[in-house]
């Protein structure tokens, strides 16, 4: 068994741990999986203190949930999505004009090649290869939207696109994404 | 508008909530709906699948070590910093000076105990057991709540008891499994999407250990109060 397959296995044994009140189930999930999630939180908030304050909700999310969880899925994508969606709640209560959201570095995220140690990376691959399958602005949109935690005005600002336009490069793109991850890539 | 019928939209609008695009009210709508219609969690649960892998590139970073003392102070049966801190090198608490410092922890635990509770928590719900006697006291605000503890409670052995807000026209709300020892919580958020002013009653089910394995009562309710304003 590979090592990213033990560790899907453990993740999950804690989590149904977790799911039945056991604490130091959930310790040992945390310490397994904070390293992974806080850059997600900290890649949309950009600031230390808000990012733990994130983690910290998230992670009682995680706990207050963990019997939501269903065997079979990556337990750290089920776990990041929480977190990310906690980031995004707390990125859209926060002032626009912070210095920093101007940066326009996103293209960095753009299938830039990661390690192949990151977790989930099998899945990342299809993922990239249907991405890299799309037009060249409906996967710079939904890059953009996803690194960001962007909505489609910020998208649209920051690309000098309309908005209608912004709008209809995602939704189609998203559509012909879900295409590809079903069917797989060709 | 039945969304299960426009499977496209469906779609659509679980791609968007994940990806973030979908903003909002039309998102705590999204987040609300998917908590009554499992077939459309699905849905969302494969883009999460697909996405997520995204964001969980780039190099590991370890959190602050702050993060999980804060999660596990509001974990059930932690009452606060006292209960987590770990064994210090030297038995400071052999001292000579301690008993003084107890006892003055102890008059200051009580006047923080007993003092009045601070204006911005207006609304109140006294849960009693079967006595009558007051035991889970709930304040809130419209955004946070807090729990006060004050008697033991029997639980037989694998079960909880979950808390639940009932909101007139919605299904039970969680709001955590309740400790069955006195002690109060630090202030939490309000779970989900609830704004405090529109929930009428809270209610004790006794569920099996770690709550609830639906997100909606199993067991029948044993005790219920209404949410006052005071």
């Amino acid at each position: 068994m590979s090592r990213s397959a033990e560790d899907t296995e453990e993740l999950e044994q804690l989590l149904f741990a977790t799911a039945q009140g056991d604490q130091r189930a959930f310790k040992r999930f945390y310490d397994r999986s904070s390293a992974h999630l806080y850059p997600v939180a900290l890649r949309i908030l950009r600031e230390e203190g808000k990012a733990a304050e994130c983690l910290q909700e998230a992670y009682l999310k995680i706990w207050l949930r963990a019997a939501d969880y269903e065997a079979g899925r990556s337990p750290l994508a089920w776990a990041a999505a929480i977190v990310r969606y906690q980031a995004i709640d707390f990125l859209r209560r926060l002032p626009k004009d912070l210095p920093e959201w101007e940066e326009p570095d996103w293209e960095r995220a753009d299938f830039s090649a990661e390690e192949a140690s990151a977790p989930c990376a099998r899945e990342r691959q299809l993922l990239e290869e249907c991405l890299a399958q799309l037009p060249a602005d409906q996967r710079q949109a939904i890059s953009q939207a996803f690194y960001r935690a962007a909505t489609y005005e910020e998208v649209a600002h920051f690309s000098g696109t309309a908005l209608g336009t912004v709008k209809s490069w995602i939704r189609r793109g998203l559509l012909a994404l879900r295409e590809c991850l079903e069917h797989g890539a060709a | 508008m039945e969304l299960r019928k426009f499977p496209r939209l469906a779609e659509l609008l679980a791609a968007s909530y994940v990806l973030g695009t979908l903003q909002g009210r039309a998102r705590l709508r999204f987040a609300h709906m998917l908590r009554q219609r499992p077939w459309l969690a699905r849905i969302v649960a494969r883009w999460e699948d697909a996405l997520m892998p995204k964001a969980l590139t780039g190099p590991a970073r370890p959190a602050p070590a702050s993060v999980w003392h804060a999660v596990q102070a509001q974990l059930p049966g932690h009452t606060g910093p006292a209960r987590m801190a770990t064994a210090p090198a030297q038995s400071w608490w052999r001292a000579s000076w301690w008993p003084a410092l107890s006892a003055a922890l102890t008059v200051a635990l009580l006047v923080v105990w007993f003092w009045p509770t601070p204006p911005q928590m207006p609304y109140t719900a006294v849960l009693t057991n079967a006595q009558g006697k007051p035991t889970w006291v709930i304040r809130a605000n419209a955004h946070d709540m807090r729990l006060r503890t004050l008697e033991n409670v029997a639980l037989p052995q694998g079960h909880s008891y979950q808390l639940w807000a009932l909101v007139p026209h919605r299904k039970p709300i969680s709001m955590g499994l309740l400790p069955t020892q006195p002690s109060e919580s630090p202030i939490l958020p309000a779970p989900d999407h609830i704004d405090m002013q529109s929930v009428e009653l809270v209610a004790v089910t006794m569920e099996p250990a770690g709550g609830s394995p639906t997100g909606q009562p199993t067991g029948p309710i044993l005790f219920k109060a209404y949410l006052i304003r005071s």
